[in-house]
């Protein structure tokens, strides 16, 4: 009887370690994102990395979609430090499912070179969250470039 | 009985026997056989303290000879009876020259031979300030030992033979009113119950004493230091010393015991709390650090720090293998490399470990084929396996840690903790003479893990139910 108990808790243990988490992806298919632009284009939502892929949508969800399937590796969103938001005027729900509540979030204008922003960005962090967003904050900062430079101007 | 002993039976007992020496004495005008085995016997002292004296007896009859042999005519510390072919055996294989007074009897006589390691310092319990003298293979020397550590008259040493071939000696020790007598009696019961041919190795003695043990953790403690083991017996504990092996065994055993070093009584209480710690948190990073590594870099990268998760994306573009056969292939090399080490000899087994762990570790990760962050998590895993005081303990570490890195490998942290919790269960259903494994953590005191100050620590520990709780005032 203790040993069927035994091999009983084994085979569940064993089936809900195979069933229960998500599949594994190894560290080296994952292409890592600081920085996300988020751009309201007229034929809808384009997202584009700092890691240089670019994914276009009807919405955020298509956009994203369209952004993994079109990376060379993994799009790897839960890293995503900075979320940039130009000319965006459509709802922010859309984005608390895809990135972290403790994203910092800022608007955008003319922002060339994500990469250059995600540097000047980790030591001009803007103040507010995606968390504090999805709280009512609607008071965000704006990311500029003017002659190449960038700074992050209080609304 | 005293019929039954006989010249021929005795020679038939130890026929073709080539170390087998008989001889025919006259004593006291009649035949006497003195009998011994070579090698084990030192064949000056038998000479001078059994022949000579057996030669120069005044005539008489022979129960005059046998009486006077066994009451100081021969000038041995040691003349013990032997009633049957039994008993005469025993002593000769234990080194007594045996003198047989036909009709009458025999009488053994303690002639052993000097031949027997001396007393060197403990190869793996090394200490600073501690002593030095390390058990030998020869259980009255250990005894003799301990005697100097603990010269309390209340020390008992009851001695016995196990293996019916190996007729190995066993001696337990314990202090009379202070260890628990249950302790004590279950310990000689099973000594008592063990029917085996050879009661030679460790593993033996290990395996028969805990009861065939079902777990690789250990269930009796080794320890090879005199002054230990007599501290294991002035906490309530039971102690064994097997002839042929250079231990001790303290009975019982849990976490705590395994996870102190005698190097805790050689420093203030301050520091050897701290090491304390810094041993239970390698402890976990030995048991964990692999399987942990291998669930955050296969399902939850959202933990790892970004700038981290960059470099390690980085020193793993050009790898073929994933993170999981890496960390398990890393892992069994490793095994790999301490075996190797053991068997080869000691300057050449730290050769193949200086080689295979720099050498070829270094070789490997410029080669691409396994990722810098891999070895550095499997090495400092290793390095923190052998921070922990029990060798035993540690091995039992590293088999668990296998099982952690695949439930890891498996399902994530999930995984990890499903490991955790089995290995948890596993552990409290262990008991070592009734002692639960985990007795130093079931009551969520510091006490089990921390040096205590040796002037506040006036109590045995309660588990062990000695029979004088206060060790001092």
């Amino acid at each position: 009887m203790k040993r069927w108990l035994i091999f009983f808790g084994v085979m569940v243990a064993a089936g809900l370690m195979i069933r229960l988490p998500h599949p594994a992806t190894d560290v080296s298919e994952l292409e890592p994102v600081e920085v996300v632009l988020v751009r309201q284009t007229g034929k809808g939502i384009e997202v584009e990395t700092d890691a240089g892929t670019i994914g276009r949508g009807a919405d955020l969800a298509l956009a994203v979609d369209d952004l993994k399937e079109h990376s060379m590796g993994k799009v790897f969103l839960d890293t995503a430090d900075y979320l940039l938001l130009e000319e965006y005027h459509a709802d922010y729900a859309a984005f608390y499912s895809v990135f972290r509540p403790g994203c910092r979030v800022c608007f955008a204008d003319g922002v060339a070179d994500l990469t250059q922003a995600g540097i000047f960005l980790q030591t001009h962090k803007p103040q507010k969250t995606l968390l504090q967003i999805r709280a009512g904050e609607r008071v965000i900062e704006r990311l500029v470039e003017r002659e190449g430079e960038l700074e992050l101007v209080k609304p | 009985m005293k019929q039954q002993l006989t010249d021929g039976k005795i020679r038939a007992q130890f026929e073709n026997a080539g170390d087998f020496i008989a001889r025919d004495l006259t004593c006291g005008g009649h035949m006497v056989h003195a009998y011994m085995i070579d090698g084990l016997v030192s064949g000056s002292d038998a000479s001078h303290y059994v022949f000579k004296p057996l030669s120069a007896m005044e005539p008489g009859t022979m129960e005059q000879l046998y009486r006077g042999a066994r009451y100081g005519t021969i000038y041995n510390s040691v003349a013990d009876p032997c009633d049957d072919l039994q008993s005469v055996a025993l002593k000769l294989v234990n080194g007594y020259c045996v003198v047989l007074f036909p009709g009458e009897g025999a009488v053994a006589f303690e002639v052993k031979t000097p031949e027997k390691r001396g007393l060197s310092a403990p190869d793996v319990e090394n200490t600073v300030k501690g002593p030095k003298d390390a058990f030998t293979e020869t259980v009255r020397t250990n005894t003799s030992i301990l005697r100097r550590h603990l010269r309390t008259p209340q020390l008992r040493l009851y001695q016995t033979t196990v293996g019916k071939r190996s007729l190995t000696c066993v001696t337990v020790a314990w202090i009379e009113g202070l260890t628990n007598p249950e302790l004590v009696k279950r310990m000689k019961q099973r000594l008592s119950e063990i029917d085996v041919d050879g009661f030679l190795s460790p593993a033996a003695v290990e395996e028969y004493v805990s009861g065939s043990r079902k777990t690789p953790f250990p269930l009796l403690q080794y320890t090879q230091r005199g002054d230990k083991f007599a501290q294991g017996l002035l906490t309530g504990r039971v102690g064994l010393l097997v002839d042929g092996l250079p231990l001790g065994y303290l009975l019982p055993v849990d976490i705590g015991y395994l996870m102190t070093s005698p190097e805790d009584e050689g420093i203030d209480y301050l520091s050897a709390s701290f090491v304390r710690i810094l041993r239970y948190g390698a402890l976990l990073m030995s048991l964990f650090l692999p399987g942990v590594y291998i669930a955050l870099v296969s399902f939850h990268q959202q933990m790892i720090p970004l700038p981290l998760l960059r470099a390690m994306i980085e020193s793993k573009q050009s790898v073929p293998f994933s993170s999981a056969t890496e960390v398990l292939g890393l892992l069994l090399a490793f095994e790999l490399l301490q075996e190797a080490g053991i068997h080869l000899p000691k300057n050449i087994g730290q050769s193949v470990s200086i080689i295979g762990g720099i050498v070829v570790g270094t070789a490997a990760v410029e080669a691409s084929l396994i990722s810098p962050a891999a070895l550095i998590v499997v090495s400092l895993a290793g390095v923190c396996g052998f921070a922990l005081p029990n060798q035993d303990f540690s091995e039992a570490i590293r088999l668990c840690r296998f099982g952690i890195t695949l439930a890891g490998a498996f399902a994530g942290l999930f995984g990890v903790a499903v490991g955790w919790i089995l290995l948890l269960t596993h552990l409290a259903q262990l008991e070592s003479l009734g002692l639960s494994y985990l007795a130093p953590f079931s009551q969520l005191k510091a006490n089990g893990i921390l040096r205590p100050r040796l002037v506040k620590n006036k109590l045995r520990p309660k588990a062990l139910k000695p029979l004088d709780r206060r060790s001092q005032k």
